[in-house]
């Protein structure tokens, strides 16, 4: 979706209410008490907006143009308090430190003259380019660029969201410069490259992670964030383009896993080190080129793939020896034994307690993966989903309202899914025991009702489709409870005390 | 190839018809895009006696963007690694297309000049040209005498 589809509001009304009229957000909504977080969705529009009259408003206090006051606050990174102290302290120092005070060069005194144009008999030679130009232009510090240098070389700096200098000294270009010069609106190209900033700057604010959605969201009070935080709940928002993201995280839903789970979670499934595990329990290392080698069966003559080399897997030594006294790595030799016997039963010890770990990882891991990609195939469903009303409506005859119920259900299966999918990093810290088999046994319920309404799904004749409705509506009901009863059994989980982080 | 700019040709012949003192920098036959270059080592510095070796290259959209510039001959700078790679703001984030070969050229003779230890790019030389400078100078000093003077 683009920003042009959302009309700017008037504060109090974009400010988000439990208005929203869209039954499939209130199920996890009541449960994330949604409405302890208040917030406002902005489009990157609204935001140039709202930076805009910022600008307009600091122009006031401070007398000047707009444009130079767009220039300020591009330098002072959007702080506009340090840069009104500043300012107000020594206007001639700031002005002189951003370039944006009259200089002189050679003790010359220059106009910024814009625009030069030239003739074919006396053409302007280009100090960049060494060509000779016609157009050009002249900033106040006197030094002049021919325009199709100085347009390469803007483009390359509105990338960068930082004030635009001369190339050859450091007085700043203003908005209208730029614009000059581009011939195009590069300067809200580069103003919004400042949004970025700006929203990475300011903690009230946060980009929607999901892909391609350029949706900020701003919380009127970080401090209930923290308060959520503490306390185990989740700080879940919904962007305007409709998706939903946990504020804290910068992360999308994650209910029901508290934030300290998902950020342990995500650290342990990014981090090498269970990859690293794996390989030192389950495989052992050419003696001549270090290559990892899992021996899948087969009689101890080793031949390394790699390099060649033929070794013993029981002593790793040179396979020659081997020849004439077979297996002599199998003789107890009794000295080097009694030496080697207990730093062996100590790493076979740690190496059985690292396996079962591992696979107690991998386990969770495993179904927490499985529900990953099927969450990105569901998404899919969900953008699809009213291809599939179109069709049955046509095909079988009945009203678009009357269809309705696809949306519904494939929006309750997603979040459902999600909520299954975080269950398992839960899972994954609980301590074993009563608790935790009750949580499983909730989960297991949770993860039959999602199967459920998924097969429903891969129905494809319409007609089946219209007839099912009521299965579809049951199902998508069973899951909702189920979903709750899951987000409920977490809660109790968390207060029993059982996480283990 | 494509025909060389005109910046690139006027900047080579003011290279060649108006040397900068204590540097040189030679197109190569082959790639006019390519240039050997020799740097004398500043008066007064550790380096003073040697000529260093670089090699320099304008890539394709010089001067837009900043010219390629390693040393060859080995050298022990807190700035300077290994492989010859320099840390300097006019070769990476303050390049500005009206600067040109030789003032990046004398920027690199003013590093040699005044090494900058707490912006390392060789983090073991820094450490030992901010803990025992008189030491780091005379190891410099070795250096060039051993791989920068030639008999």
């Amino acid at each position: 979706m683009s920003d042009e589809e959302f009309e700017y509001t008037d504060d109090s009304d974009s400010l988000y209410s439990d208005s929203v009229d869209d039954d499939n957000f209130k199920i996890e909504d009541s449960l994330v008490k949604h409405d302890i977080v208040q917030y406002k969705q902005h489009t990157t529009r609204e935001m140039m907006e709202t930076l805009h009259k910022k600008c307009t408003k600091l122009s006031e206090v401070l007398g000047k143009p707009h444009d130079y006051v767009v220039t300020l606050l591009q330098s002072y990174k959007w702080n506009s308090e340090k840069l009104i102290e500043d300012y107000m302290d020594d206007p001639q120092d700031v002005e002189l430190r951003l370039g944006l005070s009259t200089v002189k060069l050679n003790g010359e005194h220059h106009e910024n003259t814009g625009l030069q144009t030239y003739t074919e008999e006396a053409p302007f030679s280009c100090f960049i380019c060494c060509e000779d130009k016609l157009e050009s232009y002249k900033l106040k510090c006197g030094h002049e660029f021919c325009l199709d240098c100085y347009r390469t070389y803007l483009n390359e700096k509105v990338k960068q969201a930082n004030v635009i200098k001369c190339p050859s000294c450091d007085v700043a270009l203003t908005p209208g410069d730029i614009d000059t010069i581009s011939g195009t609106n590069g300067s809200s190209v580069l103003l919004e490259n400042s949004i970025k900033e700006y929203v990475e700057r300011h903690k009230t604010y946060k980009w929607c992670p999901s892909p391609d959605c350029n949706a900020i969201v701003e919380v009127l009070n970080s401090s209930d964030i923290a308060h959520l935080v503490d306390t185990n709940q989740i700080p879940i928002v919904i962007c305007s383009n409709g998706h939903r993201f946990c504020f804290n995280c910068g992360f999308e839903s994650h209910v029901p896993a508290p934030c300290n789970v998902t950020k342990q979670w995500i650290n342990k499934c990014k981090d090498d080190s269970e990859t690293v595990k794996w390989i030192t329990t389950h495989t052992k290392t050419c003696p001549k080129c270090d290559t990892s080698i899992e021996k899948n069966g087969g009689c101890n003559h080793m031949t390394c793939r790699k390099c060649a080399y033929e070794f013993c897997w029981i002593c790793l030594g040179t396979w020659d020896n081997h020849n004439n006294q077979y297996y002599q790595c199998n003789r107890y030799q009794y000295e080097q034994a009694e030496k080697n016997n207990k730093s062996a039963k100590d790493k076979k010890l740690q190496d059985e307690a690292t396996k079962k770990s591992l696979q107690r990882y991998l386990h969770y891991y495993n179904l927490f993966n499985i529900h990953e990609i099927s969450t990105k195939q569901d998404k899919s469903r969900c953008d699809v989903v009213e291809n599939t009303v179109r069709e049955v409506q046509e095909g079988v005859g009945i009203s678009w309202i009357e269809a309705q119920f696809l949306v519904d259900s494939a929006s309750t299966l997603l979040n459902a899914r999600r909520v299954l999918k975080w269950s398992y990093a839960v899972a994954f810290y609980c301590d074993r025991g009563y608790s935790l088999d009750l949580f499983e046994t909730v989960q297991a319920g949770l993860a039959d009702a999602v199967e459920a309404l998924s097969l429903l799904f891969e129905i494809s004749d319409v007609e089946v489709i219209a007839k099912k409705k009521l299965n579809f509506l049951n199902a998508s009901k069973l899951l909702e409870d189920r979903q709750r009863a899951m987000v409920l059994a977490t809660e109790e989980t968390i207060n029993n005390g059982t996480l283990r982080l | 190839m494509s025909s060389l700019p005109k910046r690139i040709i006027k900047e080579t012949e003011r290279l060649v018809s108006d040397p900068v003192p204590g540097i040189t920098a030679v197109p190569s036959e082959e790639n006019l895009r390519y240039f050997n270059v020799t740097i004398e080592g500043p008066d007064q510095s550790p380096y003073e006696g040697g000529i260093f070796k670089l090699e320099l290259y304008l890539p394709d959209d010089y001067p837009m963007v900043a010219p390629k510039v390693r040393f060859l001959t080995k050298i022990y700078h807190p700035n300077i690694d290994k492989l010859g790679r320099i840390c300097l703001d006019v070769l990476k984030n303050n390049w500005s297309p009206a600067l040109q070969i030789r003032t990046i050229l004398l920027s690199i003779q003013a590093l040699l000049a005044a090494p900058n230890p707490n912006d390392p790019l060789a983090n073991d030389v820094a450490e030992a040209w901010l803990q025992h400078e008189t030491q780091a100078i005379e190891t410099a000093r070795e250096w060039t005498k051993k791989y920068a003077v030639l008999e």
